[in-house]
């Protein structure tokens, strides 16, 4: 029985290599090995899903997949949205909109509306807060979040042909 | 968290048998879901340790088991007092035996306060897991009354 | 919370999996989406001390027609079958109730052979294989078999899968013309497993009487079960006020032994099961039209 496994896998575009014991979770392999601490680790129980990280495009909670499941895979984080100085549209519409109070549930939610926006490029806000059920905050009362999201997909949509 | 249990089985022998099958040691150690090590400490005590795997869900304990109030043929008294790593029990429930025409219906009614990692997480599927160990218990106790014909009978 | 210590291995085709299902026996588990079992272990509620995991398995996943007959993976995501045209315009009841498991990300790692294999009460897969009569591929060293979804469930997280067996695929026979189908749940608000959940599949002969109905039900008790007495009270009648209700009663009554805990007694899952019933009914029999 190996107690340790080589893991390789694409973490924001950045090709990683790692050993990981089988029991170590994604949201432990992100935050500890790699210190990418713009995940975070809430109810630790896959239900408030601050946790959320997109696994080849899909949002995931990462305190529920062990490391070693997501070998050969892509994963984005919080950290991968941003180009450079440029905030990726989603966050920037949570930066317009509102779409947060202490921060702690955003980039869970960011990373979930992603995904949903990738499947259905126009929501409407019940399709929105459908798509959200799964990630908990307890500040804003979700009204900003889904302003934010709504947002985010006029922005993302494509208006014109790409330049 | 509190844990009730009722419910009735109904027995195809005379209540004396089922009585004398019901709190025979032997018996009882013999249908004791998942019993891993039974031990008898006193005319109506046992100490039991139990190994119980539901799906992927498994757990062991020890339990004291004591037999009170026993009105031959038709009451008696169960406490269990015990626990393990996924949790504790405490509790005593009261069975009643009514006979009647060679049947004999087994009335249970339990209450117990659960503590531990499984009254935290598991209370979804607690009362569910009991009544069906209870069930597992009981349709174990019928195959040995099936099983052993009384004496004299033919 | 983090798991106790275990082996793992990802296999890449079936028979290797089996083969390492058959050498380590009942203490290893598989693992798919593993959104039932790793916080089973998180909790140190299931401490297997080998996991080998489906993940790698490319044969076991996907959705294909044979023949009429719709085979579906057993690694298949949630999310996967609810966005799936084929399950959309053949089996409505199956994407309607895929699509309401848990929540995206859930939908987006749990897969179907994991609900079924794992058998949870309150899952809500169980009871769309009942009411489609879907039959479920087994495979072990030894060879492969089919097994009716009617007779997979044996009891709470239990099923005729042996230590050394593995759910591959899904199986769903064709439904004839004139078919309408439906689920409908009473959901918990916080966790949205099923306290119960109806599906229906309801169809309808030329002159508009039920030709055949099936119910499956599943969270009212320990096992998900067919309510064959509201069933009875359908065949061969046009659906009416009359029947319907009647129906919707019985099935409340096939529940033998219901569930009673602190989200619902035993009582008011038998009223929950009549009103979806009910509700289920309606919608299929719109449906079949």
């Amino acid at each position: 029985m190996t107690l340790s496994h080589t893991i390789e896998l694409s973490v924001n575009g950045r090709p990683r290599t790692a050993d990981v014991a089988p029991r170590l979770l994604l949201v432990h392999f992100l935050r500890d090995t790699l210190g990418l601490t713009g995940t975070h680790s809430g109810c630790d129980t896959s239900q408030c899903g601050a946790c959320t990280v997109l696994v080849d495009g899909a949002a995931v909670k990462s305190c529920t997949v062990l490391a070693v499941q997501v070998a050969g895979r892509t994963i984005t984080t919080v950290e991968g949205l941003a180009q450079g100085e440029r905030l990726h549209p989603i966050q920037q519409a949570f930066w317009d909109a509102h779409g947060l109070q202490c921060g702690f549930c955003t980039p869970g939610m960011m990373l979930t509306a992603i995904d949903l926006l990738a499947r259905s490029p126009h929501p409407a806000e019940a399709e929105v807060r459908e798509a959200l059920s799964g990630n908990l905050c307890r500040c804003t009362g979700y009204q900003h979040i889904v302003a934010a999201v709504q947002r985010a997909a006029a922005a993302m949509r494509p208006t014109e042909p790409a330049e | 968290m509190p844990l009730h249990v009722e419910g009735r089985y109904s027995f195809a022998a005379p209540i004396q048998r089922v009585w004398e099958t019901l709190l025979d040691p032997a018996a009882i150690s013999g249908c004791m879901p998942g019993r891993e090590r039974f031990e008898q400490i006193g005319p109506d005590e046992f100490e039991v340790t139990l190994k119980v795997k539901i799906g992927p869900v498994s757990g062991d304990g020890t339990a004291r088991v004591t037999l009170l109030d026993q009105h031959e043929p038709v009451r008696y008294r169960m406490r269990v007092h015990g626990g393990g790593g996924i949790g504790m029990i405490d509790g005593a429930g009261d069975i009643e035996l009514a006979g009647s025409g060679g049947v004999t219906m087994v009335t249970y009614r339990g209450d117990a306060d659960v503590t531990g990692k499984v009254a935290a997480v598991g209370q979804r599927l607690l009362s569910a897991s009991a009544k069906m160990m209870i069930g597992q218990f009981f349709k174990c106790m019928e195959g040995r009354l099936a099983a052993v014909e009384p004496r004299g009978a033919q | 919370m983090v798991p106790a210590e275990f082996g793992y291995v990802a296999p890449r085709t079936i028979t290797e999996a089996l083969a390492l299902l058959e050498r380590y026996g009942d203490s290893a588990r598989l693992l798919a989406g593993g959104h039932s079992l790793i916080p089973l272990m998180k909790l140190r509620l299931a401490m297997p001390s080998m996991l080998i995991d489906l993940g790698e398995i490319t044969e076991l996943r996907g959705i294909r027609d044979d023949s009429g007959t719709l085979v579906i993976g057993a690694t298949t995501t949630h999310a996967t079958v609810a966005a799936n045209e084929l399950v959309r315009a053949r089996y409505p009841v199956l994407a309607e109730a895929a699509g309401q498991i848990g929540d995206v990300q859930v939908r987006n790692r749990g897969t179907i052979g994991g609900s079924l294999a794992h058998a949870d009460p309150a899952a809500d897969l169980p009871a769309v294989m009942l009411a489609l009569d879907a039959q479920l591929n087994i495979c072990s060293p030894a060879g492969a078999r089919l097994v009716a979804a009617r007779s997979f469930f044996e009891g709470m997280f239990t099923t005729q899968l042996a230590a050394t067996e593995m759910l591959t695929e899904i199986r769903l026979p064709p439904l004839p013309a004139r078919t309408g189908t439906a689920y409908q749940k009473a959901a918990n608000l916080a966790s949205g497993y099923a306290i119960v959940g109806v599906a229906v599949v309801v169809t309808l002969d030329s002159d508009g009487a039920v030709a055949a109905a099936r119910i499956g039900v599943t969270g009212a008790g320990a096992q998900p079960v067919r309510a064959t007495t509201a069933e009875a009270a359908l065949a061969g009648r046009v659906p009416g006020e009359a029947n319907l209700s009647m129906a919707a009663s019985a099935a409340g009554h096939d529940i033998e032994d219901p569930l009673d805990d602190m989200h619902a007694s035993a009582d008011y899952r038998r009223h929950l099961v009549a009103v979806h019933t009910r509700r289920a009914l309606e919608r299929a029999i719109a449906a079949a039209g």
